[in-house]
């Protein structure tokens, strides 16, 4: 395994990293390109310096994934993060890293990794893996719906200090964002002309298209 | 998937620009572009959009 070169010089910044701009995104990266998945194994190995590797990948329906997209998984969705853990063994700072994840309340909780013990073939030399199950628990939206704007926002952050490949599928997210802004704009425009609405109204979404095309990235109001 | 994404985006700009040159059109009073209409449409169905 090829750790990240992003680098915590502190349990709060792993856990930044964890809640705010690392596993979130790329889970929902993950479950975006592959809806069916619900399992994703954390194998987590011991690095020289009381740093620790945690490693991202699908579960046992990896093989009914798209061969396109299974070969990307493991091209580069295995490698999520290295960090210091300071007295921290691994297992423990799997846990607490995966308790980051989550908020204290379970009433907040939108998806919860359930840490459980993994099968034993994903384990390489080194690692001691977990499974994490991704759970709907229903109260808001899996991580895949998250707000564009929080998907763009961990991006942006994390985009500059990244491994390339995982750089690559979060400015692959900030993409995805801003098509879904060029739809929501082009969609509104179409109405308008459909509905053969006043002219000034017509005109309004015109440019309101337009500075969507040429402006910064607008995610428009929360659903 | 930046690639995959990229795409999707570059589809998305080329709809706008479609969709903005034929809006100008028809508000100068120009003919319509049937063609270029339902391109737009057909890809605003595709996504979920309006149309």
């Amino acid at each position: 395994m090829i750790p990240l070169r992003a680098v915590g010089r502190s349990p709060e910044d792993l856990r930044e990293m964890l809640t705010d701009w690392w596993l979130k995104p790329l889970a929902g990266a993950l479950l975006e390109a592959a809806p069916h998945v619900r399992h994703l194994s954390l194998a987590v190995r011991v690095l020289p310096g009381d740093r620790v590797a945690l490693r991202l990948i699908p579960g046992d329906v990896i093989h009914e994934l798209d061969p396109s997209w299974a070969k990307r998984v493991e091209a580069t969705h295995q490698r999520l993060f290295c960090a210091p853990m300071d007295s921290l063994d691994a297992d423990e700072g799997a846990a607490r890293a995966f308790g980051a994840f989550v908020s204290d309340d379970p009433a907040e909780w939108t998806t919860a990794l359930r840490l459980t013990r993994a099968r034993p073939g994903w384990l390489r030399d080194g690692e001691r893996p977990f499974i994490v199950e991704v759970a709907d628990l229903g109260h808001r939206r899996r991580p895949d719906a998250e707000a564009p704007a929080e998907r763009a926002r961990a991006a942006r952050i994390a985009a500059p200090t990244l491994d390339p490949d995982v750089a690559a599928v979060l400015s692959g997210l900030e993409a995805l964002d801003r098509r879904d802004q060029l739809i929501r704009l082009c969609a509104k425009l179409y109405a308008a002309r459909e509905r053969n609405e006043p002219d000034d109204l017509v005109r309004a979404a015109l440019f309101e298209l337009e500075d969507g095309l040429n402006g910064p990235l607008d995610y428009g109001e929360e659903p | 998937m930046a690639t995959e994404a990229d795409e999707h985006l570059s589809e998305a700009i080329e709809m706008a620009s479609i969709l903005i040159r034929t809006t100008h059109a028809r508000l100068n009073g120009e003919r319509g572009d049937a063609k270029a209409d339902a391109r737009v449409r057909e890809w605003l169905r595709a996504y979920g959009g309006a149309a």
